[in-house]
């Protein structure tokens, strides 16, 4: 039995820019295959590969056990069996329905058909009665979930998403997470997901492929990827603030994360147990003096680095109890607050930034 | 099936009105154009804006189974566009060169119909001190020798042949540098006077349109006349059907017997503004004449006269001369025109700037990337041609001596529509090509990953640019309406006939009618304010740019 999707030796540069280099990858049918890494690691590109939207600098790609010449036939022949959702919904400006009618249009449905499809699809995103509104003046998530069913409803055996949930409100989120499982699991559909949410990738894929810098580092099932030493993975994630410790359950519904006697963070979800967690650069502020605030994470500490990013500057902070921090504040912050190596200094953010990994 | 905010059916039927509308205007020209035959008179600016033909022509039509038409051009102009065929009799005012024109066999039986004269006018304090002369010779003299300020049409006009004879019979040669008293204005009669009134300088002018215009002048005032040689007399002469065999020949002497006959002549006399007559009859003035150069008068009266009794056909259909319906004759023109050449334009600019616009097809390896940066910036350059040379180019072709003389189109609507095609098909292509540009990429890349053909894409591609492309036909509407330069010279500004909205306003305002013109102007911003509305409404129906991500 032959892959559903298999990559030989695919490079792809960008005017000179190296995007891949040398991937083998090999998609078994059925699989739900979650491919993970930092922005610019090459996962968008992979995608665009798979959906013969661009064609590799050199290899092979082939799908159904063909090899795929990239005659204008096998382009067309191919990705009719392919849906595929891009990062940012591309939607055209029309109805909902007429949104999602055009894959079928395209190849030829008749009307009734279509109908039926629109609104099989439209009851699985859960937009039923949103047919004849504007796609363009929907919601984020409401947008996503409308481009989710475009791919859908053409019936595709091959779904590529290009991380579907990134930016998403919670509810839209967890549809499009349900769905996936659900076409997985029951329709057979093969699944390749790019993204970067861990927790996500830990519930939904069967395998996961880290990607670094265009080339495949480590591929295998959730188990063997995420038990990884700490530091190796946060490496190739290029995750910052990465911390592990025992979880233990508050009486307010949050938990309390024990990393050293003297550091503890406290996290919006509900866990017990030995955990990692990550807290992102962008969620954590800096304050010269101690006020008042909502959050529930206050440290103090002292900056022991500042290193000029461009716009973006990151401060490293390090504080009691030893955990050392990563903020990024921009430049204005940082004139503003005179900040400094040595400088004496407060780190606050909210529990709900607290991810899972 | 689909319940798309705007109903299909309903955008459908819109559509089919707006083309049907567009194609009864379409018919309405040529069946305006086939009501023939047509007389085409070439005549100068002072005799046009007289307005003496707007009394003769209703007369002449109702008698005969004629339409006249009146071109106003100077008189050098008049006599070339007759050589290239474009009017089939001449009434001009320029001696020497209307002496050439039969020369070289254009013209036939020359004699004068008319005569004013013309008289200096100056400022009153006089600095020169010419008052009360009565040599013009002697007056232009103190002029140059005061270096006092004189304004010159320098426009190649009857008056200004008239100008250049009395500065050649005194010697001098008045030269027109930075500084100099002698100034060269370049523009018409009625312009001239009112920059002489405002700067004090002496000009020369033709009795008639100084009656015209004195009332709206004030300090300008009458210095010398009634000298002979001042004399203005109008020759009327016959294009040579033998030299250029497509002139309406039948009928250009029908015109000029009724001109000459006794009842042409006191239609001519009696022709008054401010009481005072503007012209005075001369074809039955044979000693006259002979004075003013006319050596063969009797003879071409005789000959003119002897042509036979005219036929005359009665009463005939012709637009009333009322002034709401001449307003809303101008305006209807302009519609049809501009609309007419958008629909045009956008037939053939929409689907060229798409195919501009779309990769796929200015990527084949056939177009070349420099032919495309070629293309595309030829197309930028031609959205900025000035209209005025776009007419020039449809005079040249469309000029009974050009390459497309045998259609006979120069001074008709299709004529204009021509020339503002050529105007705003560049406009239409550039905006088309830019808008389906933005959005080309995401859109294409979209409608082939959900399954499209190479040719649904790019169907999908257009769709999603069409508010760009409604900009596109209000871009091409908007420099349609409002140009003037080119239609003036490819329609003629011809009374009832080629005349619209922009190039009325020229003519009233050159009048000195800015009540008139002003009106003109609001009516012109009506129209236009309410088509970009309705192309607005449906823009914003369509939706803004979609890439917003």
């Amino acid at each position: 039995m032959c892959a559903h999707v298999e990559m030989r030796g695919v490079s792809k540069e960008f005017y000179g820019k190296v995007a891949l280099d040398n991937v083998d990858l090999s998609v078994q049918y059925g699989d739900f295959f979650a491919l993970v890494g930092p922005n610019g690691a090459g996962k968008t590109t992979l995608l665009r590969i798979i959906d013969l939207l661009e064609k590799p600098s050199s290899g092979e790609v082939w799908l159904d056990g063909e090899r795929i010449d990239y005659s204008r036939r096998d382009l067309h022949v191919f990705r009719r069996k392919i849906g595929f959702v891009p990062q940012r919904p591309i939607l055209f400006n029309a109805s909902v329905f007429d949104n999602i009618a055009y894959g079928l249009k395209f190849r030829g449905l008749s009307s009734h058909e279509i109908k039926e499809r629109i609104k099989r699809t439209l009851d699985l995103v859960q937009l039923s009665g949103f047919e004849r509104r504007n796609a363009l003046k929907l919601s984020g998530g409401e947008m996503q979930r409308v481009s989710l069913a475009q791919a859908l409803v053409t019936e595709p055996r091959l779904l590529l998403l290009d991380e579907p949930t990134s930016n998403l409100d919670p509810k839209s989120a967890s549809i499009i997470e349900k769905v996936l499982l659900d076409i997985n699991t029951h329709g057979m559909v093969t699944v390749i997901m790019a993204s970067h949410d861990l927790q996500q990738v830990k519930n939904l894929a069967k395998r996961i492929a880290i990607l670094n810098r265009g080339r495949i580092v480590k591929i295998g099932s959730p188990n063997e990827i995420l038990v990884s030493p700490i530091d190796e993975l946060a490496e190739y994630m290029r995750l910052e603030n990465v911390f592990s410790g025992f979880s233990r359950v508050t009486e307010y519904g949050t938990s309390v994360i024990e990393v050293s006697e003297e550091l503890k963070i406290e996290a919006a979800f509900i866990k017990t147990g030995p955990i990692r967690i990550h807290v992102p650069p962008e969620s954590i502020t800096l304050l010269t003096e101690k006020v008042p605030t909502s959050a529930r994470n206050f440290f103090e500490g002292e900056i022991f680095e500042i290193s000029d990013q461009g716009n973006i500057i990151k401060v490293r902070v390090r504080v009691r109890g030893g955990g050392e921090f990563t903020a990024k504040i921009t430049r204005k912050s940082l004139e503003e607050m005179k900040l400094n190596i040595g400088k004496r200094i407060f780190i606050s953010f909210k529990a709900s930034s607290v991810k899972i990994i | 099936m689909v319940k798309a905010p705007l109903p299909k059916p309903i955008r459908k039927l819109l559509i089919i009105v707006t083309i049907t509308l567009l194609l009864v205007l379409l018919a309405s020209f040529w069946s305006a154009g086939a009501q023939k035959p047509i007389v085409k008179m070439a005549t100068t600016t002072s005799v046009y804006d007289s307005g003496l033909f707007d009394i003769i022509v209703p007369v002449f039509e109702r008698k005969y189974n004629l339409r006249v038409m009146v071109i106003p051009v100077g008189s050098g102009q008049a006599l070339e566009i007759a050589k290239r065929g474009e009017a089939d009799i001449l009434l001009v005012h320029s001696r020497d060169q209307e002496i050439d024109f039969i020369k070289e066999g254009f013209g036939v039986h020359r004699i004068g119909l008319m005569y004013n004269d013309f008289i200096i006018v100056g400022p009153p304090d006089d600095p020169a001190g010419i008052r009360g002369l009565e040599r013009a010779e002697e007056a232009f003299r103190k002029i140059a020798e005061s270096r006092s300020k004189f304004l010159s049409r320098a426009d190649m006009s009857g008056t200004h042949f008239m100008e250049l004879s009395i500065w050649r019979s005194i010697g001098v040669t008045p030269n027109p540098g930075p500084g100099s008293w002698y100034i060269e204005a370049k523009r018409g009669m009625g312009s001239l006077l009112r920059l002489a009134d405002w700067i004090g300088a002496y000009t020369i002018v033709d009795r008639a349109t100084w009656i015209s215009y004195k009332a709206q002048l004030d300090k300008l005032t009458v210095l010398v006349e009634c000298d002979p040689p001042l004399y203005n007399p109008y020759s009327l002469i016959l294009v040579n059907p033998k030299k250029i065999p497509f002139v309406n020949y039948e009928g250009a002497l029908t015109l000029a017997v009724f001109l000459i006959s006794r009842s042409g002549q006191s239609l001519i006399e009696s022709f008054k503004k401010n009481d005072e007559p503007l012209f005075k009859p001369l074809a039955w003035e044979i000693n006259l004449a002979r004075e003013m150069g006319y050596l063969s008068q009797a003879e071409e009266l005789n000959w003119y006269l002897s042509q036979g009794i005219l036929v005359e056909t009665g009463q005939r259909d012709f637009p009333q001369e009322n002034f709401i319906w001449e307003v809303l004759n101008i305006t209807a023109l302009s519609l049809q025109v501009s609309l007419t050449s958008v629909a045009i334009s956008s037939a053939m600019g929409i689907p060229a700037g798409a195919l501009l616009g779309l990769k796929r097809f200015s990527r084949k390896k056939t177009l070349s990337r420099l032919v495309e940066v070629t293309i595309k910036s030829s197309i930028n350059t031609l959205m900025g041609l000035p209209p005025v040379v776009a007419g020039l180019i449809v005079f040249l072709l469309f000029n009974r001596s050009g390459p497309l003389g045998f259609l006979g189109l120069l001074y008709t609507p299709a004529a204009m529509i021509v020339t503002q095609v050529m105007l705003i098909t560049p406009i239409i292509i550039g905006v088309t090509m830019y808008a389906i540009t933005e959005v080309e990429e995401a859109v294409r890349e979209r409608a082939l990953s959900l399954g499209a053909t190479e040719g649904q894409a790019a169907w999908m591609v257009i769709k999603e640019a069409r508010g760009g492309i409604i900009t596109a036909i209000i871009a091409g509407f908007g420099a349609a309406i409002s140009e003037v330069g080119g239609i003036m010279i490819a329609g003629g500004n011809i009374r009832w006939y080629t005349r619209t909205l922009t190039t009325a306003i020229i003519t009233e305002v050159e009048l000195g009618n800015f009540e008139m013109a002003l009106l003109l102007g609001v009516i012109l911003l009506g129209i236009a304010f309410t088509i970009n509305l309705t192309l607005t409404i449906m823009q914003s129906r369509s939706g803004k740019s979609r890439l917003r991500v």
